[in-house]
């Protein structure tokens, strides 16, 4: 059974080089049968690794311990949705989910097909079916996932514990489907500059790709920070560490890439710039791949070499040294056809933004690599902490913030400075209004009073251009604000995706500083009985309990929350010892409300049951998630955008509030 | 509203060179920015990653300063006092070893006879207090031995 999925594997390889081959030729040579039938060699890889992944699932289902990997990352005591979770546990099956994610996506590329670029699309699948061989490639010859014992083990080693968590389900094939698009907009932006294309009308295909690897880039990230604020038992869920900055920078890349598309459909301009991009942003998901298999990097996740490191940095090189080059053989065809624009417009406020996103993800590029340039430099391995990126993405995101605000409400081309300072007037005012409020009748000031008024500010601008949209076309039509809602929703689908994007990172943004600026936290010690006070909650320690069944034995404390003198809510922070594992598991206990978490820790106990609990109240958490889900909402809304799509034109962008203002 | 449509637009010859130079100045201004930040980084936040034994032969410089010491924790060396969160353990490095003193929650996957990072200062007395430990823990990527 397991020789299946190794054959196919061997077989999946052969066919997608033949068939990036013949692709490529075909194109090349105008041979339209060749590139049809060449065509259904993209399904056969599908076919053919999708067998594979099923080979590999049906083995970790039935406990098929003589596979290594089986008998590495399971055992039989597992309940299934962590057995199939193992299929992206290890280095060799999430290699294959990513091998099978691109062929899948190659698939729907093919498929999901427009007129105007059918002559790119043979070039585009050519160069994503060898990005797929490199990956089949990998499993064939490095890390082979049905590699067998000489000796069947009776049970597994099972799942590490701390990945028995709902996030090990969703988290890793977020991110791994999100690095797997990242191949798309590379393969887009590849094409054109094979077939020499003049047109900018591949960056609608651009811009569909990019937008799916950014819808699954957030979910991936959101729901890592997520998974590591219920799981590790911390109290946070962003660490600055390498294994983050590696899914944050493809993340603000990709971002960067997604706003330079818009920019160049609207407004035409230097192609270079976007292709550039896609190429960066493909092989920053290969070099977070290198970085968290190698042990170049230590961090709080063990990276062990998983001996693919080589092969990696050979394809990276592979990957941006022929498509620069391409890039600047054909640089004359990218030039722009804008006119310089004046300083106060929209295309400049992209292009502003654009740069602020490359040098933050320079920045945190370059600290993360830290440990390995300054070994290189003089020998000793300096770490940056997380303070340092705190201090220094922290203010450009706050720019990033006021951008979002300031560009929502500037037009394209030319803006007078004294009609749009008129237009962000009420924002202005209101975000002062509650810059001031907070200032005065909360605890809250300095910088966190300025971020907040800053999301407030930008909200108002979204809102208020949201409204003036809807009522310029119930203006326009006679149609009602309900009508004229839906209507202005269903035609203007990218701009509505945007701004419940904007809201999303906004709100993230209200949970980040709210959860970081206005943290309290005290370690107590208590016997059962006793009681501690914390901000508005009383917390009584009740009694330690204990059980255990049969793969477990957890003690928990039971924690009852008072809330001016009536009792809220119980709380169970508990520890869960697995048989299998040395190591504890720590179960926080939070209770989340939309104003702030309360997040209990079971830090540890005594003979005579005194407990130790380390106790936080995070404000505004939970908007993170909630903007996590706003990010998705958008993207998608972004996504299904109308079948034939217009750029968009100066009176949606900036016409009617003109209009309105006067 | 006077808006050309920009895609019929013929190129205009004398743009290059004034966008060059835009793009020039605007590259030098986003580099220097960049290599101030990682400066400053470098010289104020980098903490430097040292061996028990680096450490202890040169205790002298690095007094008082912000530390990461990679050693293995000594069995049985470990005393946990949960009632004051305080965790006392040596860590060593071969021959030599460094007494550590933490407070605060014990990372689920601190144990005896691992290799740990521990972040930090020493007193006057030689004793390391960490602010932070960080345990490898077992990463989902480990190869099976």
């Amino acid at each position: 059974m397991a020789d299946i999925g190794y054959i196919t594997l061997v077989l999946g390889f052969f066919v997608s080089i033949c068939t990036a081959v013949a692709l490529f030729w075909g194109q090349m040579r105008q041979n339209w049968k060749l590139t049809a039938t060449a065509q259904i060699g993209v399904f056969a890889v599908f076919g053919l690794v999708s067998l594979s992944s099923i080979v590999l699932i049906y083995a970790l289902m039935t406990h098929d311990f003589q596979l290594e990997y089986v008998a590495s990352y399971t055992s039989r005591g597992m309940s299934w949705p962590y057995l199939f979770s193992a299929f992206w546990a290890g280095n060799a099956g999430s290699l294959l989910l990513w091998g099978w994610l691109v062929t899948f996506f190659t698939a729907v590329m093919v498929l999901w097909r427009r007129k105007s670029t059918k002559e790119l699309l043979p070039y585009a699948s050519s160069v994503a079916m060898l990005i797929s061989a490199f990956f089949l490639l990998l499993l064939v010859f490095i890390v082979n996932p049905f590699a067998k014992l000489s000796v069947v083990p009776a049970d597994g080693n099972g799942l590490n514990p701390l990945l028995q968590n709902p996030g090990m389900i969703f988290h890793p094939p977020a991110l791994l489907a999100g690095f797997a698009a990242l191949t798309f907009p590379f393969a887009f932006a590849m094409a054109p500059l094979i077939a020499k294309r003049k047109d900018r009308d591949w960056l609608v295909d651009l811009r569909r790709w990019t937008l799916i690897a950014w819808i699954f880039l957030s979910i991936g990230n959101v729901l890592g920070a997520w998974w590591a604020y219920v799981e590790l038992g911390w109290g946070g869920y962003w660490g600055w560490d390498p294994v983050e900055n590696m899914s944050f920078i493809p993340w603000v890349v990709t971002t960067a890439l997604l706003h330079s598309i818009i920019l160049q459909r609207t407004k035409g301009g230097n192609r270079t710039w976007t292709i550039g991009l896609a190429i960066v942003a493909f092989n920053l998901a290969i070099l977070a791949t290198f970085i968290t298999r190698t042990d170049v990097l230590s961090s709080v996740h063990a990276f062990n070499n998983t001996g693919i490191g080589p092969a990696l940095l050979g394809f990276i090189a592979l990957c941006l040294i022929i498509p620069l080059a391409l890039l600047f053989s054909r640089r004359n065809l990218l030039k722009g056809d804008r006119k310089p624009s004046p300083i106060l417009s929209k295309e400049n406020g992209f292009q502003a933004i654009n740069i602020i996103f490359i040098v933050a993800s320079a920045i945190v590029l370059i600290a993360t690599l830290a440990p390995l340039i300054t070994q290189l430099a003089n020998g000793s391995k300096a770490n940056l902490s997380p303070s340092f990126y705190n201090i220094v993405i922290g203010p450009i995101f706050l720019v990033i913030i006021l951008l979002i605000g300031i560009c929502t409400l500037i037009g394209w081309r030319h803006e007078a400075a004294l009609t749009l300072l008129r237009r962000l007037g009420l924002p202005l005012i209101i975000a002062f209004i509650l810059g001031i409020t907070l200032v005065l009748t909360t605890s809250i000031a300095g910088w966190a009073a300025v971020s907040f008024a800053l999301c407030t500010f930008a909200a108002c601008t979204i809102l208020i251009e949201s409204y003036r949209m809807i009522k310029a076309r119930s203006q326009a039509r006679g149609e009602n604000p309900i009508k004229a809602l839906a209507g202005s929703l269903s035609g203007s689908r990218v701009r509505y995706g945007a701004m419940v994007v904007h809201l999303g990172i906004l709100l993230i943004a209200v949970g980040v500083i709210g959860s970081s600026a206005l943290t309290t936290q005290k370690n107590v010690s208590l016997s059962p009985g006793q009681s501690t006070n914390l901000n508005q909650y009383t917390l009584t320690y009740d009694e330690l309990q204990s059980r255990s069944t049969s793969s477990t034995y957890d003690v928990r404390a039971i924690v009852s929350v008072q809330n001016g003198g009536q009792v809220i809510d119980q709380l169970t922070p508990e520890k869960v010892f697995y048989i299998t594992s040395s190591q504890p598991v720590t179960q926080v206990a939070i209770r989340s409300t939309l104003r702030e978490d309360l997040y209990v820790i079971l830090a540890g106990w005594s003979n005579n049951n005194t407990a130790q609990f380390t106790i936080m109240v995070r404000p505004a958490v939970k908007w993170i998630w909630i903007g996590g889900g706003f990010l998705m909402f958008g993207g998608l809304i972004a996504l299904w955008s109308p079948r034939r799509e217009k750029p968009e034109t100066p009176e949606s962008g900036k016409g009617l509030p003109n209009q309105m203002d006067t | 509203m006077k808006e050309t449509r920009t895609e019929q637009a013929p190129p205009r010859k004398n743009v290059p060179l004034l966008k060059r130079k835009r793009f020039i100045f605007v590259g030098a201004i986003v580099l220097i920015a960049i290599a101030f930040v990682a400066y400053i980084g470098f010289t104020k936040f980098a903490t430097y990653d040292i061996t028990v034994s680096q450490f202890v032969a040169q205790s002298g410089s690095y007094a008082g300063k912000q530390v990461r010491v990679v050693g293995e924790v000594v069995p049985g060396s470990v005393n946990q006092d949960s009632q004051n969160f305080t965790l006392s353990f040596i860590m060593a490095d071969g021959n030599t070893s460094l007494p550590v003193v933490y407070q605060g929650v014990v990372p689920d996957t601190f144990k005896e006879g691992t290799d740990i990072v521990a972040e930090g200062k020493s007193d006057q007395q030689g004793v390391f207090h960490a602010s932070q430990l960080i345990t490898k823990c077992p990463s989902k990527y480990e190869p099976s031995s």
